[in-house]
């Protein structure tokens, strides 16, 4: 009687035993799901802050984009400007060398047919 | 029938209290583990999704960047572009300023005297043809007819044995707009020489092009050689 209920206690304590042994287990998996989906969260994250920096840096450069070809045309049209003042400026002696040379004609023979 | 009962008890009780430990132990060792393996298989998989990504970012903005450099590039191009059509756009208008001027020095008549004069004899000399054909505009007809018999008296002196005919196209004229000179004809029709004002501005627009350029633009930074 007392041998039965001491291997009783003894039956029970190992049952009891393997049953914190198990749950732990199974706490461990569950701990390793959780690793994948801490993962991902920390990811999301991640990949969220990335984003943001990429697109910012987009916005920016759609920003400059616009400025960039203002300016450029804001150049082209100064140098087109220079160059209008420089031909109203030049053109007067350019024209007269022109004429010059249009109404300064030499009536030559060949120079082998002078020969004889 | 040995032990007590207190023996028996006791020793039961030990041996309860060895499993109870014995699976405490093995708790914590599973315990410990798993919070490794957590750790390991966390940032594993972080770290291998963070290398995508990283790499997926980089390379769209490097993307940015080109397109960046692109447009630079493009706006660059058109830029040059407009300058050079505004440039050939200001060569162009002088030689039209030129025409035009040059229409009006017909109505000088003393000057386009001395001029259809010089291009008449200029035409024979180039031509050395028997048989010589001139055409003018309709109204410069008459001042031809006087000027001729001069330039074939040149030509006689200059090339002694030299005999020529010249003959007046009152048939066909230069365009009344043209601003004058003369187009000569021998053999048929088959040589032509062009002596009129526009064929003289043009030829000569061409070779002074690039006094033109200079004068108009300024000298070219870019040229590496002038002789």
């Amino acid at each position: 009687m007392l041998q039965s209920r001491g291997i009783t206690d003894l039956i029970s304590a190992e049952k009891e035993a393997q049953g914190r042994i198990e749950e732990a287990r199974k706490r461990k998996n569950k701990r390793l799901k959780e690793a994948q989906n801490e993962a991902k969260t920390e990811i999301e994250h991640f990949k969220g802050d990335r984003d943001q920096r990429y697109k910012s840096l987009e916005q920016q450069q759609l920003g400059n984009r616009n400025q960039m070809t203002e300016e450029s045309n804001r150049t082209t049209q100064v140098q087109i400007g220079d160059l209008k003042d420089q031909y109203e400026s030049n053109k007067g002696a350019l024209l007269e060398r022109i004429l010059t040379l249009v109404c300064d004609i030499k009536p030559e023979s060949h120079i082998n047919a002078r020969i004889d | 029938m040995g032990l007590s009962e207190a023996d028996v008890t006791k020793q039961i009780q030990q041996m309860i209290s060895f499993i109870q430990q014995e699976a405490a132990e093995k708790v914590e060792e599973i315990e410990a583990k798993a919070e490794e393996e957590f750790n390991i298989e966390k940032s594993r998989l972080v770290s291998q999704q963070r290398i995508k990504i990283i790499e997926y970012y980089d390379k769209k903005e490097k993307q940015i960047e080109l397109q960046r450099k692109i447009q630079h590039s493009n706006l660059a191009n058109a830029s040059r572009l407009s300058i050079l059509k505004a440039r050939d756009d200001y060569v162009q208008t002088l030689k039209e300023e030129a025409r035009k001027q040059l229409s009006i020095l017909a109505q000088d008549r003393s000057k386009y005297t001395t001029i259809l004069a010089n291009l008449i004899a200029q035409g024979l000399f180039l031509l050395m043809e028997k048989d010589v054909t001139i055409r003018c505009r309709r109204n410069d007809l008459d001042l031809v007819k006087q000027l001729v018999p001069d330039a074939i008296n040149r030509y006689k002196q200059e090339l002694k044995q030299k005999d020529i005919q010249v003959n007046i196209d009152d048939k066909n004229f230069l365009p009344d707009d043209s601003a004058g000179g003369i187009e000569l004809y021998a053999m048929g029709g088959k040589i032509k020489v062009s002596n009129t004002i526009e064929a003289r501005l043009a030829m000569i627009f061409n070779q002074i092009l690039p006094e033109i350029r200079e004068k108009l633009f300024g000298v070219n930074q870019n040229r590496k050689y002038h002789d």
